[in-house]
């Protein structure tokens, strides 16, 4: 691969359910600092994916790197944002975004003080002493990007974070989400079921194939950064979002209809 | 059907504040007078004696007279106090670790599985013998039994409280590599709490209900000694004194447990 080193580097990883062969052989690179989204036909392996670099699930074939480390478990510069909000209930939004400080041992005074900041910064600054049920979807997934802000990863993992939204706050999340990642200069590994939203966000488009998910085709996006309100309506979006749909329309309509085993 | 409601969907309705034009609590209070002129119409009929019934002012006569008897207050109320609030914390205790062990263990659960099912219907007290036999009388046997008899009740509710953990949850916390007790002190214990603090209520309700009865079955003090003595040596209204101060303590004691433990609830903030 040209450009920055590798910090992600997945060659032949497979996973099997039983007899279910669930994701693979995918090979796939992440450079330094650069945003890929993966998008796939529903029960591809997208977020199989995820949880393999995660760390919460093994491959069982092939091998992962992360910063030349093989992944053999949760790495502490890896974060990881999930679909449904994972924010804890029973612990105001300021405890919330601090509890990845708290679980590495981080002092109560300082986590605090760190988590305020954050909370100021995703545009939370009312509601640091609300709890999720106070709060709407997007403003929880705010929480849940204030949390993988604290830690300074290099790696973010985003397992369809947007999908639960209405189409205009996952927008509106989208521009966030890209404002964080430049902030912090992470990989990214964006999962999604929105073609627009990949694009949008992305430096570079996998197509995954339905199961077993394999790479069918890789789009990469040239459009210039920081992406703006009309990204979506440039010749080259427009071409790339033509492409991506004819790759998967085929794969959708086979998981559709393919056998629910 | 009122005018006002007409149109708006149950579920949408804010809870009256009022029932029938009277506030909810005016409608507890006229329950209990019900009852209580039921019990003093009783006991002014032809129908029982002195021996059987006696009335309600008489049994208030008799408590604030008890409460006022430094060996009633000592050897019956104190005692059995103590014993209630030993069974319970222990029952507590043990049904919370109880809970985490089978929550842990896939084996441990499927081995003690039907045993809490059945759990319920083991008649405790008809044990309660045997382990006077064994541990003598005095409070070992009440503590053993009452906790025994109130620990299922933290344990069902407890493991329901663990697996109510979302899977996303869950996802996070092995993210941020929190295991062992780190992941019970952060995760499990916070999210089942709710669930906890419903047996924890159930469990003090039977710890009351198990260290009367076995007083009642064997014992040389306590509330429930006290209550099967006053009866055994027809000493009628003294027993209905001790019974309306049970009754009283019982009531204030669960509502305060209850109030305490709602502030643990993260449900119902």
């Amino acid at each position: 691969m040209a450009g920055p080193r590798a910090l992600v580097q997945v060659r032949g990883a497979e996973r099997h359910f039983g007899a279910i062969h669930a994701l693979g052989p995918i090979d796939l690179d992440i450079a330094d600092g650069e945003f890929v989204s993966v998008v796939g036909p529903s029960g591809c392996g997208k977020s199989t994916l995820l949880e393999l670099l995660g760390g919460l699930q093994e491959a069982d074939g092939g091998t992962l790197e992360i910063d030349g480390q093989p992944v053999d478990g949760p790495r502490q510069s890896t974060a990881i944002i999930f679909q449904e909000s994972a924010t804890l209930p029973w612990r105001t939004v300021t405890d919330n975004v601090a509890f990845a400080l708290e679980a590495r041992g981080v002092g109560r005074a300082e986590r605090r003080r760190a988590a305020r900041e954050l909370v100021e910064r995703v545009g939370l600054g009312h509601f640091g002493d609300h709890y999720p049920s106070q709060l709407s979807g997007g403003m929880r997934q705010r929480v849940a990007l204030a949390r993988c802000l604290s830690t300074s990863p290099t790696l973010l993992l985003a397992d369809e974070p947007f999908g639960a939204l209405d189409e205009q706050t996952r927008l509106l999340m989208s521009y966030e989400l890209l404002r964080v990642v430049s902030e912090l200069g992470c990989g990214v590994l964006f999962i999604t079921h929105s073609i627009q939203e990949a694009v949008l966000v992305s430096d570079r488009v996998i197509c995954l194939s339905a199961r077993p998910g394999r790479i069918l085709d890789e789009v990469r996006i040239d459009l210039p950064r920081p992406r703006g309100e009309h990204a979506l309506a440039q010749p080259a979006a427009v071409a790339a979002i033509d492409r991506i749909w004819g790759t998967l329309r085929s794969e959708a309509s086979a998981a559709m209809q393919g056998p629910e085993t | 059907m009122s005018a006002r409601g007409r149109g708006i969907p149950r579920y949408l309705r804010p809870m009256p504040k009022r029932v029938l034009g009277l506030p909810k609590i005016v409608w507890t209070i006229v329950v209990l007078i019900v009852l209580l002129g039921i019990v003093e119409g009783v006991a002014h009929s032809p129908a029982v004696t002195r021996f059987e019934l006696v009335p309600i002012e008489t049994m208030v006569r008799q408590a604030i007279s008890l409460l006022g008897n430094g060996s009633f207050l000592k050897d019956a109320l104190l005692h059995s106090s103590l014993m209630i609030l030993v069974s319970f914390a222990l029952a507590s205790v043990v049904g919370i670790l109880i809970a985490l062990v089978m929550h842990a263990f896939g084996v441990v659960r499927r081995a003690l599985n039907p045993f809490l099912s059945v759990y319920y219907s083991v008649p405790t007290f008809a044990l309660y013998p045997i382990v006077v036999v064994i541990f003598g009388t005095g409070a070992v046997p009440i503590v053993i039994t009452a906790s025994a008899f109130a620990v299922i009740s933290v344990t069902v509710k407890g493991l329901e409280g663990f697996d109510s953990v979302p899977v996303v949850i869950d996802k996070l916390g092995r993210s941020l590599e929190l295991t062992g007790m780190k992941r019970v002190r952060t995760i499990l214990l916070p999210a089942a709490l709710p669930d906890v603090a419903a047996g924890l209520k159930l469990a003090f309700g039977y710890s009351i209900i198990a260290v009367l009865a076995t007083e009642f079955i064997l014992a040389t003090q306590g509330l429930g000694w006290y209550i099967s003595n006053e009866y055994d040596e027809f000493q009628i209204a003294g027993m209905y004194g001790a019974i309306l101060i049970v009754a009283a303590l019982a009531l204030l004691a669960n509502a305060g447990l209850g109030a305490v433990l709602r502030r643990f609830d993260w449900r119902r903030w």
